[in-house]
């Protein structure tokens, strides 16, 4: 039995009785604690050993998805690309008259759908695996 | 120095204790805070954390409001008598008048909870078990993330915290309570009477709550959704530890008169070895949730909960070898616990179920294992497995998991559970509040990058020599 007291006066007066004191678990059966106390050893010393070979791996995101989605990604950089590089005319006089600094701003019509690519793709895909998501497997 | 100055003394001695514990217990709401807005996104940190605040004012003000008189009201609610209240005979004798004056003192227009210089002490047990409460809707929280109305959650917490958590500390952790004097049974830190509690009713308020879009894909597996702050969420849960660490100390009894420490049934126990136990739990519960996880950070780190909860229910009496072996078997097994939530297509964000639900629940049922047989107080049962086993299940199943699934069924059929797709997908920030949390690094593509330079206009350049 793991209590080394049999009555409750025995608890309240344990300083007075056979284990000077002590009111923890198998106070009285030194030997369960000292076993214990080995495999806790044992756990620790484990747990040494497998900081050397454990390496956390986070889940993969779906393949099939992400796959189709870097070629359209791809595309549409090639798109952005093209508009951030969109060649002018140096030998245009009105074009060098009326523009002293190179406009910086790109087209945001490209980046824009750069945006809605990055955000919708994946997550219609799994919108429509929400509902069957949801089905509690019994 | 005078009699009465010792027995002001005393009486200020315990009076410093439960305050500062409790002060120090407002770190898990900070840890709670960071732990949480870590783990959601970006596009929902705000609304995140905005919620965490929330739960200390909802549980504080509605705890006061009746959360402690239900405390003090129902420990001999059904079997031993009738909840005690303003109906009850100023005449009432016995278990019964004993009971009916504590409740008299936990109106809240009792004169025993505003400043009175006869008692010291209502109030600041007033103020740690306000602290319980609002760390039980805290655990709620963590779970819903993302996705739960405010007002839905609000509701929800003020269930939790203040209401059948506190029935089953009336019944659990009082000496009065009718699971100690019929039972007895066991639970020093609350193990399944809190954390059983608070994680099966959200298990059940996140099967109505369903999960965060994208969470699963089209064939049903669950899907990654990281925390945009880890650091963040590492530095919340350390917080939340050293909040623990008082939050065990002021489950220790210790009044004016006593000549030992005590635990709320009577049986003694010391302060010292709750810090020894605490730090073995902790230490133990990382290193078993580590391995059981294969160094997942966000389960590591976890585990520390994990294993204080393990041990906690009989943390004043396990010896520390005990102790260990407890918090790193629960903290192994918990992990693949949340996994297995996550197969069968419950997304709970924070692994709450996992942590304090399945914990809670191991933590009370070792008890009748490894301290079966410790004698309590005359008249009551001795510990006893039957009797853990049986309160771990009322724990979680009636005061647990029915209140949490029924209510938010309730609010799911009047949609005010959930916010819509469209809320979601745009992030709780904007749709609540319309700012984010990170401005300068926006999720809006437009606002994000250096503002352009304005050309120089006509004029000026043909000033320029």
């Amino acid at each position: 039995m793991s209590s080394p007291f049999s009555t409750f006066e025995e608890f309240q007066g344990a300083i007075d009785g056979e284990t000077a004191g002590a009111i923890y678990t198998f106070a009285a059966n030194p030997g369960v604690n000292a076993i214990a106390l080995l495999i806790c050893v044992g756990l620790f010393l484990w747990f040494m050993v497998s900081t050397f070979a454990t390496r956390y791996t986070p889940s993969k995101m779906d393949k099939s998805i992400s796959h189709l989605s870097v070629l359209l990604v791809a595309g549409m950089l090639t798109l952005l690309g093209m508009e951030q590089h969109r060649p002018g005319s140096p030998s245009d006089p009105a074009a060098t008259a009326f523009q002293v600094t190179p406009d910086h701003r790109p087209s945001p019509i490209p980046v824009g759908l750069l945006g809605m690519l990055g955000l919708g793709l994946p997550t219609a895909a799994q919108r429509k695996g929400r509902y069957s998501g949801r089905r509690l497997r019994r | 120095m005078s009699p009465e100055s010792q027995e002001f003394l005393a009486a200020f001695v315990s009076e410093s204790y439960y305050y500062w514990a409790s002060v120090l217990m407002l770190l898990i709401h900070v840890g709670f805070l960071a732990y949480e807005g870590g783990a959601s996104r970006c596009k929902n940190v705000l609304a995140t954390m905005i919620k965490n605040l929330l739960t200390l004012s909802i549980v504080g003000l509605t705890f006061f409001f009746f959360g402690w008189w239900v405390y003090n009201a129902f420990p001999l609610f059904p079997f031993q008598g009738g909840i005690v209240g303003p109906w009850t005979s100023a005449t009432a004798d016995g278990t019964v008048g004993e009971v009916l004056e504590l409740v008299e003192a936990a109106y809240p227009w009792s004169s025993a909870l505003g400043p009175n210089i006869a008692d010291n002490l209502t109030g600041v047990f007033w103020f740690a078990f306000a602290l319980f409460a609002m760390t039980t809707a805290s655990i709620l929280s963590g779970a819903v993330i993302e996705r739960i109305k405010v007002g839905a959650y609000a509701i929800l917490a003020v269930v939790l915290g203040s209401f059948t958590w506190v029935v089953a500390a009336s019944w659990g952790w009082n000496p009065y309570g009718w699971f100690f004097t019929q039972l007895g049974y066991h639970d020093f830190g609350c193990s399944a009477l809190l954390h059983a509690v608070a994680g099966f009713f959200a298990l059940g308020v996140v099967i109505n709550l369903g999960p965060r879009v994208g969470k699963f894909d089209v064939q049903g597996k669950p899907q990654a959704i990281f925390p945009h702050n880890l650091p963040l969420t590492m530095v919340g849960l350390m917080l939340i530890f050293v909040g623990f660490y008082a939050f065990l100390a002021a489950c220790v009894i210790f009044l004016p008169g006593q000549t030992v420490q005590e635990t709320i049934y009577g049986t003694p126990m010391t302060l010292s070895s709750v810090g020894v136990s605490t730090t073995l739990a902790l230490s133990a519960g990382f290193i078993g949730a580590y391995l059981g996880s294969k160094a997942d950070p966000f389960y590591t780190i976890s585990g520390g909960l994990a294993g204080i909860i393990s041990a906690a229910a009989a943390m004043d009496i396990y010896s520390p070898p005990i102790v260990i072996l407890l918090a790193f078997i629960g903290a192994y097994t918990m992990p693949f616990v949340g996994m297995a939530v996550e197969k069968a297509g419950i997304d709970d964000a924070v692994g709450a179920f996992a942590v304090h639900g399945y914990c809670g629940v191991f933590g009370s049922v070792m008890v009748g294992i490894f301290a079966a047989g410790y004698p309590q107080p005359d008249g009551i049962p001795s510990i006893n497995f039957f009797g853990q086993v049986l309160v771990a299940i009322i724990c979680a199943v009636l005061l647990g998991f029915i209140p949490g699934y029924g209510v938010s069924f309730v609010l799911k059929r009047f949609n005010l559970l959930r916010v819509s797709p469209e809320e979601e997908i745009e992030g709780l920030d904007l749709a609540d509040f319309g700012i984010e949390g990170y401005p300068e690094y926006s999720l809006i593509t437009s606002r994000n990058g250096p503002q352009p330079e304005p050309a120089v206009s006509m004029a000026e350049s043909s000033q320029t020599p």
